[in-house]
């Protein structure tokens, strides 16, 4: 199994302070990857240092072996789409937002999208169903909404890798599976290796073939989600009681949360 | 203005003005001033006490120099001017002068103050002779229509309710902006109004671009007439019967080379 | 709605802003103190004499020539700034520039170099002060590898705070003549007789335009913010850069040459957006020629209105963007 993105020995973090330390994974080809860690694990610090938005203070990021700084910004372009958790307030069209994703491939003085440029960005609004938006303006849309025409928008660069920042954070549970149903349908359908933080645990299991699991700036666990998603783990990470089954239908763990008045382990608190 | 004379005439005189200074100077009472502003140029060889610029006066420095008189005019602001009337100073306020008349009565007044009547008589008198002598020129003659230019950028005429009116006048001419109100003018409507001669009321190389200008305008009479003077500013726009005499006589002269 | 259909509708576009232009010019051309007739036209400038000819040539086509080199940069520099800084009350004169130039205007003044000196001092200043603001700016905000366009913004805001004190300053122990000119050269004109000066902000406008135009699609993937346009292959810190450079300098030229003239790169492009749409390969020429248009119509009317007195632009600029400004306002809330 090839791997597409591998971090080794990376560091990177803010002045003010918080830092990763020493990351070290792989990220498989082909497999949808979920990072997962409670607030402030540095998810959203090695996201960005995946993406570019931060500066590596040492350690190296390949994609397909090659390494990420000696690539330019349209080369990474062409190889990875970042779909991040707003689209910011937008007065263009879906059409022209979604049409953006060609801006890696335009040639020098080239003015005018070309017909293949349109079709590719039509392809993809179909697959994420938002062709009947195509003319509607991206802020009048839904959240949910707004984020498949991301992740259009993301798929018309024909990236080899995607990455998606919470992409569920702020949908309800129908538009939450409905977007993670897609990307998986689309890793399978167009070979995408799929790297997303996400921070609902059963959503995790449920849809990610890997997880790595944060804390504290470094990794604490990485495997498929029967090995990560363990009630030890999740204790020592979360710091929290809960309880682990398997999911009767998908045979993926999925993790309970109990009310404090069942437990009879329980310290008192005041 | 009636006539008085002064029983005390004013010793002490801080000048808010470098026109009301000059004045003093004609009326030979230099050493009865004791402040006058940075920009009055005839008095920098006396050394005088320097009291603020044109636009603003320090008045703790005004009141050091313990003066009976502050003469001004409306270029300081009102409440300046107050304040020192409170602080128990006599001011003087001299308004723009309308015309010749204005200026001689206005160094009439000033002479009255600081009791040098007689003086400012005669110099009025020697100064009138003069203006009648060039006045007498122009009886019956035809009139010439000019335009009287301060400034280059916007363009600003001589109004007819100012005292520059006065030298157009004299010199048996017709001011081409008689029936404006204000002063900025376009550039169109002098050509329109084809002035024969054009008098540039500044200093320096900005008059010389201003006369290039206009005689880029090969239709316009001023050029055709060759009659495009440069005026320096400081004589020609300070009210004293001196400088106004002296412009006068210049501009006449520019205007009739032969008499 | 097709490609296609689009881009004809940016065609039509064009070609009637052109024509609005082409009436524009032949209706300030025959405007003014002394009328000319169309129909007169033709004949005057063929026959390159009289009182008409002159007034066409040296005073109502070069104020034409200077209405569409100002109009259009400030305009499109309004467009490009708005997109870049994703404010919509941005214009060109937000980054300071104006504050220099006025300031280095007013010591010009003050000093009186261009009445010893000659009279492109005074535009000269200007330039000089820009200039140094345009250092300033670029230096406090862009001069390590990554830079926030929001210190630069305040950055403008602070240097335009600066340089009016200091004006006032200036004007405050000067003459009343001195601070007369100042102030009617801060309210802005088209009257400008120094042909070379003409010369150079038409060439410098249309070269600004040209170089702007090259980077319409880096301004189109901006309008997503410099982290997204970045995600996207473009190199958004550069593009800033040499754009806040080429506009910076053009404003410049623009104060220097004309004083300064409000409204119109805050109200043209928000206009132009509601006509034509925000995509750059459209806005960009529509908001040079809008520009073009009001500032032309503008000046015929700052020029006519009192006749014989003479409005400096700005004032009308300023009623007249105000009032357009409050309209496209209600136009907003009403679709």
């Amino acid at each position: 199994m090839l791997d597409y993105v591998s971090l080794q020995n990376v560091s990177c973090g803010y002045s003010s302070g918080f830092h990763l330390k020493d990351i070290s994974f792989a990220v498989p080809q082909g497999k949808i990857t979920g990072i997962v860690g409670p607030n402030g694990s540095g998810k959203s610090t090695l996201f960005k240092g995946i993406c570019g938005d931060l500066q590596l203070d040492s350690g190296i990021i390949t994609l397909q072996g090659q390494n990420i700084t000696h690539l330019s910004l349209k080369q990474k372009a062409v190889r990875m789409a970042i779909v991040s958790q707003f689209v910011d307030n937008c007065d263009m069209t879906v059409q022209e937002y979604v049409l953006l994703g060609r801006m890696p491939y335009r040639k020098h003085f080239q003015l005018f999208e070309s017909e293949a440029d349109i079709a590719i960005s039509e392809k993809f609004m179909q697959l994420t169903n938002v062709s009947a938006f195509k003319d509607k303006t991206v802020h009048t849309l839904s959240g949910g909404e707004q984020q498949l025409v991301s992740i259009a928008r993301a798929l018309t660069q024909q990236p080899q890798l995607l990455l998606l920042d919470e992409p569920t954070a702020y949908l309800d549970i129908s538009h939450q599976v409905q977007i993670l149903n897609l990307i998986q349908k689309l890793s399978h359908d167009l070979q995408l290796t799929v790297l997303l933080i996400i921070h609902d645990l059963n959503l995790a299991s449920e849809f990610c073939d890997n997880l790595v699991m944060m804390n504290n700036g470094t990794i604490h666990i990485t495997g498929n989600p029967e090995e990560v998603l363990t009630y030890k783990n999740i204790e020592e990470v979360y710091k929290t009681e809960v309880l682990t089954q398997q999911n009767p239908i998908s045979k993926k763990p999925a993790v309970f949360l109990v009310s404090n008045k069942y437990w009879k382990t329980q310290n008192s608190i005041v | 203005m009636p006539l008085f004379t002064m029983a005390q005439p004013f010793n002490r005189i801080v000048s808010l003005a470098p026109s009301l200074t000059m004045n003093v100077y004609y009326l030979d009472s230099k050493q009865k001033l004791v402040g006058c502003t940075s920009f009055c140029e005839i008095a920098k060889p006396d050394k005088k006490e320097i009291i603020g610029s044109a636009t603003m006066v320090n008045i703790e420095k005004i009141v050091s120099l313990k003066p009976d008189l502050i003469v001004a005019t409306l270029i300081t602001k009102p409440e300046v001017l107050d304040k020192l009337r409170k602080l128990g100073i006599h001011v003087e306020v001299f308004s723009s002068p309308k015309d010749f008349n204005g200026i001689c009565s206005q160094f009439l007044r000033l002479g009255m103050l600081i009791g040098k009547a007689e003086k400012a008589k005669a110099v009025i008198a020697e100064s009138k002779a003069n203006v009648d002598k060039i006045k007498a020129q122009h009886k019956g003659v035809a009139k010439q229509k000019i335009f009287f230019q301060i400034g280059s950028n916007p363009l600003f005429s001589v109004l007819s309710n100012t005292f520059m009116n006065d030298f157009i006048l004299f010199c048996g001419g017709i001011n081409i902006a008689s029936e404006m109100h204000s002063g900025t003018i376009g550039r169109e409507s002098v050509l329109k109004r084809n002035p024969d001669a054009i008098f540039i009321v500044t200093m320096g190389v900005a008059g010389d671009d201003e006369k290039a200008i206009w005689q880029r305008y090969g239709e316009l009479s001023a050029t055709k007439r060759k009659q495009i003077f440069i005026i320096d500013s400081n004589q020609a726009c300070t009210p004293t019967p001196l400088s106004f005499v002296y412009t006068l006589e210049m501009i006449n002269k520019l205007l009739y080379p032969k008499k | 709605m097709s490609m296609k259909k689009k881009h004809l509708q940016w065609l039509i576009t064009i070609i009637v802003l052109i024509l609005l232009l082409g009436a524009s010019i032949l209706l300030s051309l025959s405007i003014g103190e002394i009328p000319i007739k169309l129909t007169d036209m033709l004949s005057i400038l063929h026959s390159k004499t009289g009182m008409e000819y002159s007034v066409l040539a040296n005073i109502r086509f070069p104020r034409i020539l200077l209405a569409i080199a100002v109009g259009g940069t400030l305009s499109m520099t309004g467009a490009v700034l708005q997109g870049i800084y994703r404010n919509p009350l941005v214009e060109p004169y937000t980054l300071g520039i104006s504050g220099g130039a006025a300031l280095g205007v007013s010591i010009c003044i003050v000093m009186q170099l261009h009445v010893l000196g000659g009279a492109y001092l005074l535009p000269l200043s200007g330039f000089i002060g820009a200039l140094i603001t345009i250092f300033v700016v670029y230096f406090l905000s862009m001069g390590k590898g990554t830079f926030s366009v929001n210190k630069m913004l305040l950055m403008g805001v602070m240097i335009s705070f600066i340089a009016s004190s200091a004006m006032m300053f200036l004007m405050s122990i000067s003459k009343a003549e001195e601070v007369h000119s100042i102030i009617f050269w801060i309210m802005g004109s088209l009257d400008e007789s120094n042909n070379s000066l003409i010369n150079l902000m038409l060439y410098s406008s249309i070269a600004g335009f040209v170089i702007t135009y090259l980077f319409a699609h880096q301004l189109n993937t901006l309008r997503l913010g410099e982290q997204k346009a970045r995600h996207l292959g473009l190199n958004s810190g550069l593009t800033i850069r040499i754009l806040f450079i080429v506009l910076s300098l053009l404003t410049g030229l623009c104060v220097s040459v004309a004083g300064i003239i409000g409204f119109v790169g805050l109200i043209i492009p928000h206009l132009i957006k509601q006509i034509a749409g925000s995509d750059y390969r459209i806005l960009l020429p529509s908001s040079f020629l809008g520009g073009s248009i009001f500032i032309m119509l503008c000046d015929t009317v700052a020029r006519t209105v009192i006749s014989p007195n003479e409005l400096p632009i700005g004032v009308i600029t300023g009623i007249i963007g105000g009032f357009m400004f409050i309209v496209v306002l209600k136009i907003k809330k009403t679709s």
